[in-house]
């Protein structure tokens, strides 16, 4: 019933700790949402859950759909449905945006045709323009070009479990809503999304079943979303502290 | 010999004096030129390609495109001689010609005219030793106007080792025509010690357009100096694309175009393939003599194995109103493999708009692993980060062209030694 259990990992980075023993479970079929201050170690968690080799996992292991992969290489993971996007997706030269797309609907076994139809639908739902398949993936995309584009990979992968890093920083309302759009749409069809973020604004279009609130080397988890409001009016420092709760805000 | 024209006698003597005083050549490799025989072995005449020796067939479908159905015509040349030749009328008009070049300086006087103009002969010691003694080649002659849609195929094989294959091509495009030609140069495996040092020249007249594609692949014994030099006249466009597939024991190429005319223009892009312990020096240059001349540079340089690469790159001006862009990029993918870049840019005028883009690395690893995080391998992102970075699209070649050198680009991807 749980699609990832991460259970007391603890990750290092150039030989620095960053997360220690942290454990967390996540439904499937769920949309949770990690908040935290910076620096919590919020994209190292979904680094060691992708296992990106520059996170060197020290000690904890990663069940994802029931099966031990603590130690097998990312396209292995990727493979089994895990999928992650970037706050900053890098630009790669001369690979076009539209060859790419295709590539990856045709590896998830679509023919020609059908790579073709699916793309199409991707683009328009994601107000991608379709001069942007011909061109060099991420190179001079805007913020929200390059979430929406992140978002156009993930729809092509069908993944069962989405780790959407930031997905909403950095983008103007019209990106924002189209994003949120597509997460409704893919938690639909069934997958899994697990969302970090520093705003409570993209909850005006999505609803999460939990939120988990990271930093202090803790992991809170709420069921409660009001707690992405007490954050923006206290601070983390004072919800992981424990210093104000939910239940007695104040608020509204 | 005897039945040659005074001229070209007269041209021949001058040349084999000159040998002795001539510098050496200043890029590339040294070689010991006394080392190389000046003829060889002759093949026959053959009407059917099929026809021509197994290890001379094998070569050619290195390059794959003399067997395509899309060219408009096709010669190949084995060590001097002319072997094949097959023109098909209904795509080369009336007004076309392709003939062997020695047949050209017969029967045209006025070949004279640009028998190492574009070139000069005394450049150094190899255009000197090719001035005197140089064998074979095409000549290929667009009449007024005429437009040849689809490519010519013209092939250099050679064919014997311990030997210099010195042929010298001209081309000339009359005011108004377009002509695509395609220039592939190899040799069998058996081939050992050997040099190709094509020559070839090309005269663009006004308004023409000439493009010009060279697939070299060799292996491991033989050296290449391919030799070329353009004259671009008023509103004509010359584009070339260098593709070193598999660049041999050595190579140097250093393509240059004076664009001489007004409003002239050129589009110079290489992309060079390190391999083994290849010796590269390649590049290319464009002169803006022309007002309102422009010239565009694009090479990129793949180093693998224990390859050395070196790419050079020179934009120099005295045209008023005129443009010159470089870009210049290498990837290095293993340790033991060089790669440097010399961009050049110079100008005698203040109204010239001239700038040069440059990088040389490795693989990004944050790039590497964005592409592994959609589920490929090391091995498959890797050859979609080096095709991207070779971006064989931006060559604009037609298909099937296009389609067979990506392909020979994966093939030696996947076999080299990161």
């Amino acid at each position: 019933m749980f699609i990832l259990e991460i259970d007391k990992l603890t990750t290092a980075v150039d030989n620095k700790i960053i997360i220690k023993n942290i454990s967390l479970r996540i439904p499937k079929k769920s949309f949770s949402v990690l908040m935290g201050p910076n620096a919590s170690g919020k994209t190292t968690l979904i680094m060691s859950i992708i296992g990106n080799p520059r996170y060197k996992i020290l000690s904890g292991r990663i069940i994802f759909d029931g099966e031990n992969i603590t130690n097998i290489p990312t396209y292995e993971r990727v493979k089994k449905g895990i999928f992650v996007s970037y706050q900053a997706p890098p630009t790669i030269r001369g690979v076009k945006l539209g060859f790419f797309l295709k590539l990856l609907l045709k590896r998830r076994g679509l023919s020609e045709a059908e790579a073709e139809r699916e793309l199409k639908n991707i683009i328009s739902f994601l107000n991608i323009p379709e001069s942007f398949l011909k061109r060099d993936l991420n190179l001079g995309f805007s913020g929200g070009e390059r979430k929406r584009v992140e978002i156009a990979q993930l729809m092509a992968m069908k993944p069962k479990l989405a780790l959407l890093d930031e997905i909403d920083t950095g983008i103007d309302i019209d990106s924002m809503k189209v994003i949120a759009g597509a997460i409704n749409r893919i938690l639909n069809e069934g997958t899994t999304v697990f969302l970090i973020t520093h705003y409570k604004n993209i909850l005006s279009y999505v609803i999460p079943d939990r939120v988990f609130v990271m930093g202090n080397n803790l992991i809170k988890e709420y069921r409660d979303i009001k707690i992405a409001k007490l954050i923006e009016r206290c601070g983390y420092g004072c919800v992981l502290e424990g210093k104000c709760d939910i239940e007695d805000d104040q608020y509204e | 010999m005897n039945s040659f024209p005074q001229w070209f006698i007269e041209k021949r003597r001058f040349a084999e004096k000159f040998i002795e005083k001539a510098p050496e050549p200043k890029y590339g490799l040294k070689l010991d030129w006394n080392k190389f025989r000046l003829s060889a072995e002759k093949y026959y005449r053959t009407m059917d390609i099929d026809d021509l020796p197994p290890e001379v067939k094998g070569s050619l479908q290195n390059l794959v495109f003399p067997f395509s159905k899309n060219i408009a015509a096709n010669i190949v040349h084995v060590n001097e001689t002319l072997v094949y030749e097959k023109i098909i009328r209904e795509m080369v008009p009336r007004g076309v010609e392709i003939i062997n070049i020695e047949d050209a300086i017969r029967k045209y006087d006025w070949l004279k005219n640009y028998w190492f103009r574009a070139f000069p002969l005394t450049l150094n010691k190899l255009s000197a030793i090719h001035g005197a003694y140089s064998k074979g080649g095409a000549f290929i002659h667009v009449g007024e106007n005429i437009k040849v849609k689809k490519p010519i195929s013209s092939c250099f094989v050679v064919a014997s080792s311990r030997y210099a294959q010195l042929s010298h091509s001209i081309v000339i495009a009359e005011p108004g025509s377009e002509i695509h030609i395609l220039t592939g140069c190899t040799a069998p495996l058996t081939v050992q010690g050997s040099l190709h040092a094509g020559l070839t020249e090309v005269y663009v007249k006004r308004n023409a357009r000439v493009v010009s594609t060279m697939i070299e692949y060799w292996h491991r014994k033989v050296h290449s100096r391919p030799l070329k030099a353009v004259i671009v006249e008023d509103g004509g466009e010359y584009v070339e694309n260098l593709i070193m597939l598999k660049p041999g024991l050595s190579i140097q190429a250093y393509p240059t175009v004076i664009l001489k005319g007004k409003n002239s223009s050129t589009i110079l892009r290489s992309i060079v393939i390190g391999t083994d312990s290849s010796d590269i020096d390649i590049g290319e240059a464009a002169y803006l003599v022309g007002e309102n001349s422009k010239a565009r540079l694009i090479t990129r340089g793949l180093a693998l194995d224990s390859s050395y690469i070196k790419q050079r790159t020179k934009v120099w001006s005295k045209a008023s109103k005129s443009s010159g862009y470089v870009e210049c990029s290498g990837l290095i993918l293993s340790d033991k493999a060089k790669l440097e870049t010399y961009p050049t840019l110079q100008t005698l005028v203040k109204d010239t708009e001239l700038y040069h883009e440059s990088s040389i690395g490795k693989v990004a690893e944050d790039q590497l692993f964005y592409l592994i995080s959609r589920g490929f391998s090391e091995e498959e992102a890797t050859a979609l980060m080096i095709r991207g970075f070779l971006d064989p699209d931006m060559l604009d070649l037609p298909e099937p062209l296009l389609s067979q050198v990506k392909s020979i680009i994966d093939l030696i991807v996947r076999k080299a030694k990161m």
